[in-house]
């Protein structure tokens, strides 16, 4: 700021004028911003910056500066917020200036004076602009590190089986995630059993089956055994032009596929429930539990021995 | 033989050449190696220096290590 007194004169200027020059300077804010903030709210903030510039402009007291500025940046970071541009933020500031160059070109004497303000205005309109991206850009990055944490569920399957969906393309950044996180629930469930689903990964290029591959050889170290599910014909088709090899990683088309695996790996088997059609070879009527001597279709687990040949249950033909 | 490193907590490519060749030594003495309790860090590292340990087995713990030998798994 000049030492001289130019600073007084248009601060007394700004003074004498006010209800003129915040009037003018709304309109054009309102203008600029195509209403999306009621004139009322407008008008309460350029009120508040209207105050602090004066007080800054005639040096009444030194904290003056910095409560500008930071009015200036909670103003600012909550135009980032909203979604405004950042030409309308700035536009909020450097309308200042037109709003007084308005009223000062009626008195030529106070131009020189009006050059230094200017400057004093250019600089805060910089200011609101550096601030507003700083603000997008912690949006961003907010934004980014919770996509990173939603986008990587490892969830269990079954007892010892668990599986990790996958959406979106794979970079070096999600698969070290993704890696880490698979191999601590492996240890953490003592599974046994891993399953790598693609359907959400668009495109599999050399780099996305890399990651894949080292995945699945860190999982393997563990003792776990893996498998990718979920390649789509397309994705099929890529892999083998581009000459990828997934060596001994059993690969299967659907998440269910691989689930069926992973059960029969581990001795599991999903067979029908028979019980609803298990009928009592005397009454006819359900029977009391697996077990009942009079149970002519041994049900559930047992039924694997009889059940081609005693198909279909008594108590179903009737 | 059971090698358990639950307790190795950092590892460089010497230690990852050592596991590979004392599991083929003891495959010599016709001697079935089991690796367990590998920690993640430590899988990852593992991984990226290009060691997959081939030709030695692994499991998640002591127990299920057993089990491979019992030959369970």
């Amino acid at each position: 700021m000049e030492a001289d007194g130019t600073n007084d004169r248009i601060a007394a200027f700004l003074r004498d004028n006010h209800d003129k020059v915040v009037g003018r300077w709304g309109e054009l804010v309102v203008a600029g911003v195509h209403g999306r903030t009621s004139r009322e709210e407008v008008r309460r903030e350029l009120e508040d910056l209207y105050a602090l510039v004066i007080r800054v402009l005639s040096r009444a007291d030194e904290h003056a500066n910095g409560e500008l500025l930071a009015a200036l940046d909670e103003l600012s970071r909550s135009r980032a917020r909203d979604g405004f541009t950042p030409g309308e933020t700035a536009l909020g500031v450097f309308s200042l200036k037109e709003a007084v160059y308005e009223f000062v070109a009626d008195a030529a004497d106070l131009v020189p004076e009006f050059l230094a303000f200017s400057r004093m205005i250019d600089d805060l309109g910089l200011r609101t602009f550096e601030e507003y991206s700083a603000a997008r850009e912690q949006i961003i990055s907010n934004q980014a590190a919770a996509m990173l944490e939603l986008s990587t569920p490892v969830v269990r399957l079954w007892e010892g089986i668990i599986a990790v969906p996958l959406v979106g393309t794979l970079d070096s950044a999600r698969t070290q995630l993704v890696m880490e996180k698979l191999l601590e629930t492996l240890v953490a469930t003592g599974a046994d059993h891993a399953v790598i689903d693609i359907t959400g990964v668009p495109t599999v290029d050399t780099e996305v089956a890399q990651h894949l591959l080292k995945t699945v050889s860190a999982a393997r170290l563990l003792g776990a055994e893996c498998t990718i599910s979920g390649i789509r014909p397309q994705v099929a088709q890529t892999i083998v032009s581009l000459g990828i090899e997934f060596g001994d990683i059993t690969t299967k088309a659907t998440l269910a596929d691989a689930l069926a695996l992973a059960l029969s790996q581990a001795g599991l088997k999903v067979v029908p429930d028979l019980w609803n059609e298990c009928r009592s070879s005397r009454s006819g009527k359900r029977c009391s539990s697996p077990s009942s001597s009079t149970c002519r279709t041994t049900p559930r687990f047992a039924c694997k021995k009889t059940w081609p040949t005693s198909w279909p249950p008594p108590g179903r033909a009737a | 033989m059971i090698i358990d490193i639950t307790a190795v907590e950092i590892v460089d490519s010497f230690i990852g050449r050592m596991l590979s060749t004392v599991g083929s030594v003891s495959r010599l003495f016709g001697a079935e190696t089991v690796i367990v309790g590998m920690r993640p860090a430590v899988a990852i590292t593992l991984t990226e220096l290009g060691l997959t340990l081939s030709g030695v087995r692994t499991a998640l713990n002591a127990e299920k290590g057993l089990e491979i030998l019992n030959g369970k798994a």
